[in-house]
């Protein structure tokens, strides 16, 4: 056996240990790691409770959006009615289409993440379990608010796609367009935040032994999920950006007349988009995976080759955005090479089709509650996936596109792919998390309905869109042949809501939470760690693991672990810890010590929600104060954090010895920064293809740039922030002020630099409302300033901690990430420098 | 890092020749120095891909999970290779 | 003349022209070839859950996920492909021969300007919401968008393309029988994009001569309905040529007495809705930029009315 970081796999045959464990020790765990009361539960942070809280609420939002579907269907009962008038109704699909995807879907697959994963990894909770917090909070506040634009009529009425001009200042005055502009740019950001906690949690916190190839299915697709955020979702926070400054300031990115392009938003927010869709379809397929193997009692036949799908369609699903813009008038080659794309991504999606149905060929046959949303969920994925087949076709798409084929399609795919998946997933897991399981006979009857109304509801959009219908409409004449099919598809989504509406009784009469112990528990025989009997502080000891399915590999395993026979039966600290391991093979390398419950990460997510809102509704000076409150939320936070233990290393069982302080590219704090850095790469590299977009697509409106030869003083400068922020880790042994001091010079340099940048960018006459070239250049200044306070802040944090002796040495993890942080800011300045004046370049 | 290369080769060579032909026809047009660009790297690719199932045929395995990872870099080749010839197409036949 | 289609057969599947004829040949294609794939993956599941226990072995392994989840999809999707691609390319306008008849048409919120141009580009005549073409003549639109996105779309003679503020995206369309083809805005455009209907209107060629010919301006005459709209400012926003009526926000109204429809698409054309348009199009298109002339009485109305529909 290979080593991935010296640990030698031979300790592993130390567990499960012999002899008892000493008194007490449980019930340590259970008072380091114990229930909230009162007011408590809004400052708790320990997955069992976020994540809960976070289903719950995307939940809560799925009912809340399919209440707005029925209300459109039933506007569209009947040509020409007046149920929701026209304004309303506009209102009523763009909120439909984005509080599904935004607040529903993508929050609901990372909530299943949140809840799920430690369970199925067997580590104590998630790395940052605050951080988690926040992300929850920030969403369910900000949601709820942004939500309740319709009761006043406020809500954004532009789509869900918000294409400009048409939500520009000029035909969306109103604040509406601001709602979905802040809101969701503001989601997407806690969105972010939850993919930073699962690429780390799944990639460092898995159970000792768990390499690669022994994952839990979910968990690498929720490992793919996270970093398809990271890369997919910049481009919207930067879309939002844009068009949020073009509004305010008048900037013209998107706008036609000034040298901006409307096109420019159809491609950031596709980028975006499409992979958007695979963001949601990947954990689901991923339950789905673990369900059918349950379902059937059988390991999952073709695991490999459902990783290999998963990884796939994680690269595929980026070369597909353009699909959405075939009509848009792009030459043939282009289309082409995403017709291809589109294509190509469906090889995957059938790759794991076929596995599922292998599994079932191998395995027990069961129509219980899961298995069923299981079928159904293939059945109508298999169709999405066919017409999505035919809509990757250019010629057929010119037809199709923006008609209701492609409501249909859509929903095909989405209720396929990630609504059934999602309530197999709900009977299949509640017994983990609930006192009793939800009933079978009524699942009958839910699946029923949902299955039957779902096919009524949209099948016959099929044949609407293929008679001229299309989407997006308030009402359509009579006359056309439409009013058949869309009576039906009106009964038929009634039926899918009252099948929904059963399961709400369901829940009602049987869901109890346990989330301290006493669960229905493993009422359907899966294999996985999830079902390991557990508490709060979630298993009681952690196993080496050595197979897919431990639980059915080793009979004995569940009583070895209750009985404390694994790797950190009690605390070994006296604190909230968990064991962080390599990314490969899983092997221990040191104990990472868990913050407890908090109010800052509740206050700070308050506060930032109050931030995007006060800004939405012009309410500036509560705004500003929100946003320094929140920021100062955070560093409070943060303050706690980063403190070595006083034992340097302890025994995490069978007196293996494993560090409690690690630095350097080791940590799990090195990782998210690392993460962190990509997420400000990735929205810093679209606004780079922004300025190359316009350059080719708006020539006429460009200026030359300042002389490439005067950025180099800028340049020189940027090279010394660099120098300044890599100097302070290395002289950071020689003592603490120093390192803060050479942080702080760095950023001076940084900041120096930007401003010399934008001087000879003003000098050069350049004006940001006058042209989309103007607008872009100081818009990449803009994020440069934002990364340029980001570290000064951070620098700051740090100089006040060496002044207060809080800065370990010879190595500190608060040192060691700002430097990263400031690395990649001089990077970021120097190629944002030369970009912008190699751009029209005499 | 050598383990990840070997696992998400395929694909990343996938991605490579993506962004180069979307880079090429957005930026660069549809004429037929493009299209004799486009189709070198598409060589170019195919033959990367060739050469990588070779050696990864040939690799020692070490553990159960390097046999994973290097069936799924295989695997991973197969899916890329397609996906490449399939990019290269509208080149061939998109006027 | 058919007329302009009860839904049935659905419009895609009802090709008038060789820009959407082929598409309907391939929409079968898919739509069959859909139906047998989904039959087929379905009897697998049927097979996995029911079959015998030969067939569940088959099934049941990686070899069966290979063949069916790769092989079989890398086979049928290149043919796909390479059809579609072929098929792009043909259907496009980037091949002009220069023998097409030429129009602009530019989007606006919730209607559509018809510019009809000669063979250099010139423009001729300038109405709104109704296109006439002669059958057998391929036309070349050029598309372009006054304020927002909007997308033309007549299903019967080719698929959709959008109208973009700043660009010009060209479409080939081309009938080949004479007839009344309906078509709508594609691309949400606000408030009432679900009424900014439009028609084409497809002449044998003689027919289509002598249209062409009738398009000449409106005699000045003493028409009471006239002078009423020119005293009551609809001339601000509407030209009728050959009177002082030079408005230009809304549509040319020069021959709006010939067209099928009124509101864009929305309503038939008769001097009953043409009256009932000007005294409320709030009411029938709400959000419209026409705005309501309550202060019309009936007399007015039936002036106007009578006046407005005699320009043909």
């Amino acid at each position: 056996m290979r080593s991935e970081t010296g640990f030698d796999p031979a300790l592993y045959d130390r567990f499960p240990t012999k002899g008892g464990r000493p008194k007490g020790e449980e019930e340590e765990l259970r008072r380091i790691w114990c229930k909230p009361k009162g007011w408590e539960y809004l400052t708790v942070v320990n997955n069992n409770y976020v994540g809960i809280y976070y289903l719950g609420t995307a939940f809560l939002f799925f009912l809340m959006a399919g209440v707005l579907a029925l209300l459109m269907r039933a506007q569209l009962a009947a040509p020409m009615l007046e149920i929701l008038p026209q304004g309303t109704y506009n209102q009523v699909f763009t909120m439909h289409g984005t509080v599904m995807m935004f607040l529903f879907a993508v929050p609901a697959v990372e909530a299943a993440g949140v809840l799920l994963l430690p369970q199925m990894l067997a580590a104590r909770d998630l790395p940052f379990p605050r951080l988690s917090a926040y992300a929850f909070w920030a969403y369910a506040v900000g949601g709820l608010c942004f939500f309740a634009s319709i009761f006043v009529g406020l809500a954004p009425d532009g789509g869900w796609f918000m294409y400009p001009p048409l939500t520009s200042k000029a035909f969306s005055p109103g604040i509406n367009t601001d709602f979905w502009l802040l809101g969701i740019g503001f989601i997407e950001i806690s969105a972010i935040a939850g993919a930073i906690e699962i690429i780390v949690g799944v990639l460092r916190t898995r159970a000792p032994g768990m390499s690669l190839d022994k994952m839990p299915i979910f968990a690498w697709s929720m490992l793919v999920f996270a970093v398809m955020i990271v890369i997919a979702f910049p481009s919207i926070i930067l879309g939002t950006l844009l068009l949020e400054i073009e509004r305010a300031f008048n900037w013209p990115f998107f706008d036609a007349t000034r040298g901006g392009d409307p096109m420019l938003w159809e491609h950031l927010f596709w980028f975006f988009g499409h992979p958007e869709v695979y963001i949601i379809f990947l954990p689901a397929a991923g339950m789905m995976s673990m369900i059918v193997a349950a379902v059937a009692r059988e390991e999952l036949v073709g695991y490999r080759l459902i990783v290999l799908a998963m990884l796939a369609t994680g690269f595929i699903s980026f070369g597909v955005w353009a699909h959405h813009m075939f009509a848009t008038g792009m030459p043939p080659m282009t289309t082409g090479f995403f017709s291809a794309a589109s294509m190509a991504v469906s090889v995957p999606a059938g790759l794991q089709v076929f596995s599922w149905i292998a599994t079932l060929a191998i395995g027990k046959r069961s129509f219980n509650a899961p298995g069923l949303f299981v079928l159904g969920s293939i059945v109508i994925f298999v169709t999405g996936g066919l017409t999505g087949v035919m809509v990757a076709m250019v010629p057929f798409d010119w037809q199709a596109h923006d008609s209701y084929f492609i409501v249909a399609h859509l929903h095909y795919v989405l209720i396929g792919g990630m609504v059934f998946p999602l309530f197999a997933a709900f009977y299949y897991w509640i017994p983990m998390v609930s006192r009793r399981a939800l009933s079978e006979p009524l699942a009958k009857w839910v699946f029923g309905l949902m299955f039957s109304g779902m096919n009524i509801a949209f099948l016959p959009m099929h044949l609407a869109g293929l008679q001229g219908m299309p989407r997006r409409i308030y009402t359509y004449l009579p006359g056309q042949g439409l009013e058949l099919p869309n009576l039906i598809s009106t009964i038929g989504a009634f039926m899918l809501a009252a099948g929904v509406l059963l399961f709400l009784v369901d829940l009602a009469r049987n869901f109890r939470l346990a989330p301290g112990g006493g669960n229905a528990g493993n009422v359907y025989d899966g294999g996985t760690l999830e079902w390991l009997p557990s508490e709060l502080y979630s298993t009681r000891s952690i196993p080496v693991v050595r197979s897919r399915e431990p639980l059915r590999d080793d009979p004995k395993l569940a009583d070895d672990v209750a009985a404390g026979r694994y790797f950190l039966p009690g605390s070994a600290t006296g604190l909230r810890e968990t064991i962080v391991t390599s990314p490969l093979l899983a092997e221990p390398q040191y104990l990472q010590i868990m913050p407890g419950p908090s109010a800052w990460p509740f206050a700070a997510a308050v506060f930032t929600a109050g931030f995007f809102l006060a800004l939405t509704v012009q309410a500036y000076m509560f705004g500003w104060v929100s946003g320094v409150l929140a920021v100062a939320c955070v560093l409070r936070w943060l303050w706690e954090t980063d403190r070595p233990v006083e034992q340097a290393e302890v025994d995490i069982g069978a007196g293996i010895m494993v560090p409690t302080y690690v630095t350097g590219p080791s940590s799990h704090g090195w990782w998210a920064m690392v993460i962190l850095l990509v997420v400000m790469a990735m929205i810093f590299i679209m606004a780079l293809f922004s300025l190359a977009f316009l350059w080719s697509n708006q020539p006429g409106f460009w200026t030359p740039p300042p002389k490439i030869g005067a950025a180099l003083p800028v340049a020189l400068l940027y090279g010394t922030a660099l120098v300044a922020a890599l100097a302070a880790r290395r002289l950071l042994p020689r003592g603490a002020g120093g390192s803060a001091g050479l942080l702080l010079f760095s950023v001076l340099a940084a900041g120096v630099a930007l401003w010399l940048d934008w001087s000879s960018w003003r000098a050069s006459g350049l004006v940001s409302e006058a042209s989309g070239q103007g607008a872009t250049i100081y818009a990449l200044q803009a994020l440069q300033a934002f990364a340029t306070g980001t570290g000064l802040l951070m620098a700051a944090f740090c100089a006040a901690r060496a002044l207060r002796g809080l800065v370990s040495l010879p190595r500190n993890n608060s040192v060691d990430l700002t430097m990263l942080f400031l690395a990649y800011t001089a990077v970021q300045g120097l190629v944002a420098a030369l970009f912008g004046r190699a751009f029209g370049m005499p | 890092m050598r383990s990840w290369l070997i696992l998400l080769g395929g694909l990343l060579l996938w991605a490579v020749h993506f962004f180069l032909l979307y880079g090429i026809g957005e930026f660069g047009g549809s004429g037929p120095a493009a299209r004799l660009a486009i189709g070198l790297i598409s060589i170019a690719c195919l033959a990367i891909i060739t050469i990588l199932l070779v050696r990864l045929a040939r690799q020692p395995r070490e553990d159960a999970l390097s046999g994973w990872g290097a069936y799924l870099g295989r695997a991973g080749l197969l899916l890329g290779a397609l996906g490449v010839v399939w990019q290269t197409l509208p080149v061939l036949l998109a006027q | 003349m058919t007329s302009a289609g009860s839904g049935w057969p659905p419009a895609v599947f009802d090709p008038a022209g060789p820009y959407s004829e082929p598409v309907t040949t391939l929409a079968w294609a898919l739509l069959l070839g859909g139906t047998a794939v989904l039959l087929a993956v379905l009897a697998a599941l049927w097979a996995a859950l029911f079959g015998s226990a030969k067939l569940k072995a088959r099934l049941g392994g990686e070899r069966a996920i290979w063949i069916l989840g790769f092989a079989f999809p890398a086979v049928v999707l290149t043919g796909l492909l390479v059809w579609g691609l072929m098929l792009t390319s043909s259907l496009s306008a980037t091949r002009v021969t220069g023998q097409e008849m030429r129009v602009k048409i530019i989007g606006e919120m919730w209607w559509w300007r018809v510019h009809y141009q000669d063979s250099t580009g010139r423009e001729t005549l300038r109405e709104a919401n109704e296109l006439h073409i002669p059958v057998g003549t391929p036309v070349l639109l050029e598309l372009e968008a006054a304020d927002v996105i909007h997308s033309f779309w007549v299903p019967r003679l080719g698929g959709k393309m959008d109208m973009i503020p700043g660009r010009t995206n060209r479409l080939l369309i081309q009938a080949d029988k004479p007839g009344i083809y309906k078509g709508q805005c594609a691309e949400y455009c606000g408030g009432p994009h679900a009424l900014m209907g439009f028609i084409v209107v497809a002449h044998a060629p003689a027919d289509f001569a002598r249209w062409r010919a009738s398009r000449l301006p409106a005699s000045e005459g003493k028409a009471p309905g006239l002078s009423l709209f020119l005293s009551s400012g609809c001339a601000a926003c509407h030209t009728i040529r050959g009177t002082p009526a030079n408005g230009l926000a809304g549509p040319d109204l020069t021959h709006v007495g010939s067209r099928q429809t009124l509101g864009a698409g929305i309503l038939p054309n008769n001097p009953g809705t043409m009256a009932g348009w000007v005294a409320d199009a709030q009411a029938i298109k709400p959000g419209n930029r026409m705005p309501a002339y309550h202060q019309f009485g009936g007399e007015e109305l039936r002036a106007l009315s009578d006046y407005l529909v005699t320009l043909k």
